[in-house]
């Protein structure tokens, strides 16, 4: 045999004994990880009655009062539906729904991918406005990542709207060119902290995986931090923040924070788009049956993903319903009618209500999920588009 | 030399001893794993509670499942001399969605649903092979072209959202871990036993060799009777099936897949593929050391993790590792020779 082949024998060897000491040293029974936490039932009536409340059906949709004159002029131009980032699946949804709600008064909805990144946030403003765009609608996307193009576009009498990020901001009034659509996550982030505190008893340790996407999710989350203080004061947190710019630590980051706690007993995704390599993070470092793992901003996969026993609760928002309500107020600000205030309606899921709804992507675009499904009706008639 | 010896081994043959296992031998062959176990320590000194443990063990080695069979696919086509293929990512990725989508969505069995999964990812293989062997086409080309165009089927049909809801009993394909509580899952001995067994191949059968010598120059091997054309489509092919492998089995850990996640994988999949060449056959890309390198490439991540570092570092880690390893392992195996 050939010196070559010597060595290369030795070199697969050396591997082959490399999987033998791995095999030996994965029969290791450090085991590092939590305890499994109790699923009883106990809390206060007060936490029960809130997460009761949090996954009850709503029996209405928001609707504005006032209808839109004008509508029928606007036939033929476009708005731009910015999200700021298209990984995010919340946003399809929004986007389809706004797309078929302008679309019955003859508007078309051009989409345009944020990324993640102020540079394409940006060139999409610019693209909006450089096409005579007849609004723009951001989603997700504070005024300040892109604040310049933003007020080009205003003062070449583009409306904006700021969607799913905070109620205003006191550096950028709402005023006749700019509207805010504000994010329901502080509700869907207390729900389901809410859930945890009823699930584990008022005793968990929750690493929670926080979008640093912008400031208004570390606003959210402060907001349900707090509420969580008063309805489990022995609730334990640690917060591992995550960012669509750099996806691929999503996972390393989330196994690194459980070795660093091995306590930690329910994972907390702010967002779903972080969900999967969180789910990742959790498997490789070996806790996947002894932690739950709850996701907010949910939308049909993250449901299905509750159905299927993967995940023990998500919450999400009326994402298809909010298309139709920015479809609604962008057609305010371009007829300068008078724009009111908004809420996207929320819902939690968990394994006892999931059963009660159709789990298709007919039934998430149909609204059917938060509340009856007039509000197409609704809004058309509003608009004089029936 | 004969045209059935390898270059390597003829340079062997005439290198005298000395050189062969002096310093620079030596190192150019091992210093990245020197280097490896370096870090073990010092993250071991500078976090002994959460570092070294069985936990940290586990993180480590089991959840590379991904990277390892990404770059197994990336070496199909590298290997034989093709420069570089861009679509093993996305492959991978539709793979996993199209199993997702079949199974949750369309409530197909979940076996046809991965075998159809990987056939598409063979046959996607099979196509960039023939642009590229029979057409003749630039390889970056096609398959930075055919990346971008899986990447957009695999949003298409998952309508940009991540797919969830694969059995629970499916899920133990990779995450079965013997019954032995905190143990490795089997992923881990999957991706070992590919690579072991792509180590075999190249090393011990003909068309190892074979592939070896197309990789090291066609026109010479066309000369010496190897049917070049063949294995360079047979890379492609299998390239494909390695990635479609992969898929179903990502999809098989999360209970799903999210279509947009593929490409995040592209750095560290090419950081450990070119970082392989510096560990046991330098200059050569080669299996064995990349599985090292892409376990050399989790410890240095998770190691920083656990250290506080933000995310930013962990792509400067993969850089900065890549680039001096390669310089060190060129420097090392020319002063060898």
């Amino acid at each position: 045999m050939t010196t070559t082949a010597h060595r290369a024998r030795r070199s697969l060897m050396l591997a082959s004994g490399i999987a033998v000491a791995a095999l030996a040293l994965a029969g290791c029974s450090a085991d590092d990880a939590a305890a499994p936490s109790s699923s009883s039932a106990a809390g206060s009536s007060d936490l029960a009655k809130a997460v009761a409340a949090a996954e009850a059906l709503p029996t209405s949709y928001p609707i504005p009062a006032d209808p839109i004159s004008g509508v029928s002029a606007l036939k033929g131009k476009t708005v731009y539906y910015i999200p700021i980032t298209q990984q995010a699946p919340q946003f399809t949804v929004t986007g389809t729904a706004l797309k078929k709600a302008l679309g019955t008064v003859g508007i078309t909805v051009q989409t345009c991918d944020g990324k993640g990144t102020p540079t394409d946030i940006g060139a999409c403003i610019g693209q909006a406005q450089g096409a005579g765009a007849a609004g723009i609608i951001l989603d997700a996307i504070p005024y300040e990542l892109a604040a310049n193009g933003l007020d080009a576009a205003r003062a070449a009498g583009i409306p904006v709207i700021v969607s799913d990020q905070g109620p205003t901001d006191d550096k950028y009034p709402a005023d006749a060119t700019l509207a805010y659509l504000p994010a329901p996550a502080p509700a869907t982030d207390t729900a389901l902290l809410q859930w945890i505190a009823k699930d584990s008893g008022g005793k968990a340790n929750i690493l929670i995986n926080q979008d640093a996407d912008g400031p208004w999710p570390a606003a959210y989350m402060k907001t349900a931090l707090a509420q969580l203080k008063k309805d489990c004061p022995d609730c334990k947190t640690t917060i591992n923040q995550v960012s669509s710019a750099n996806f691929a630590q999503v996972a390393p980051s989330t196994s690194a924070a459980l070795l660093a706690d091995p306590s930690i007993d329910y994972v907390f995704t702010d967002f779903a788009q972080f969900l999967q390599p969180t789910q990742g993070g959790i498997q490789s470092a070996g806790v996947a049956d002894t932690v739950k793992v709850v996701s907010g901003a949910a939308v049909l996969g993250t449901y299905q993903a509750v159905k299927a026993g993967q995940l023990a609760a998500a919450a999400g928002q009326a994402a298809s319903f909010q298309g139709w309500q920015a479809g609604d107020i962008i057609l305010r600000l371009i007829t300068k009618t008078k724009v009111g205030d908004y809420a996207i309606p929320t819902r939690l899921f968990s394994p006892t209500n999931i059963d009660s709804v159709t789990l298709t992507a007919a039934a998430e675009a149909s609204g059917e999920w938060f509340g009856p499904t007039t509000f197409p009706a609704d809004f058309k008639k509003l608009w004089g588009a029936e | 030399m004969t045209t059935h010896e390898s270059a390597t081994a003829a340079i062997s043959r005439v290198t005298p001893d000395r050189q062969r296992l002096g310093f620079g031998w030596w190192s150019s062959r091992y210093a990245v794993i020197v280097v490896w176990l370096a870090l073990i320590i010092l993250f071991s000194l500078l976090e002994p509670n959460t570092f070294f443990t069985a936990g940290a063990f586990r993180v480590i080695f089991g959840g590379q499942l991904e990277l390892v069979f990404l770059s197994a696919g990336l070496l199909c086509t590298i290997i034989v001399g093709e420069f570089v293929d861009m679509s093993v990512a996305s492959n991978f990725g539709l793979s996993a969605v199209l199993i997702s989508v079949l199974n949750v969505t369309y409530h197909w069995d979940v076996w046809v649903s991965a075998v159809v999964a990987v056939a598409v990812a063979a046959l996607v293989g099979l196509i960039n092979g023939l642009l590229v062997v029979r057409v003749g086409v630039n390889t970056i080309v096609v398959t930075l072209g055919m990346s971008t165009v899986l990447l957009g089927l695999a949003m298409w049909v998952t309508n940009l959202q991540p797919i969830s809801g694969l059995p629970q009993s499916f899920a133990q394909l990779a995450l079965f871990n013997f019954g032995i509580k905190g143990g490795l899952p089997i992923g881990f001995f999957i991706g070992l036993v590919l690579m072991l067994g792509f180590a075999y191949i190249l090393q011990f059968t003909p068309l190892g060799r074979n592939m070896r010598f197309v990789g090291e120059n066609r026109e010479v091997s066309r000369l010496a009777g190897v049917r070049v054309n063949r294995i360079r489509l047979g890379a492609f092919i299998a390239a494909g099936v390695i990635a479609g492998l992969g898929g179903v089995l990502a999809a098989a850990k999360t209970g799903g897949f999210d279509s947009s996640v593929s490409q995040t994988y592209l750095l560290p999949m090419f950081a450990a593929v070119f970082l392989g060449t510096a560990i046991l056959q330098p200059g050569r890309f080669n299996p064995i050391g990349t599985l090292i390198a892409v376990y050399f490439l989790a410890t240095g991540v998770l190691g920083l993790q656990l250290l506080g570092a933000t995310s930013w570092v962990a792509n400067v880690f993969y850089g900065a590792v890549l680039v001096t390893a390669v310089t060190l392992s060129t420097i090392l195996n020319r002063r060898a020779r």
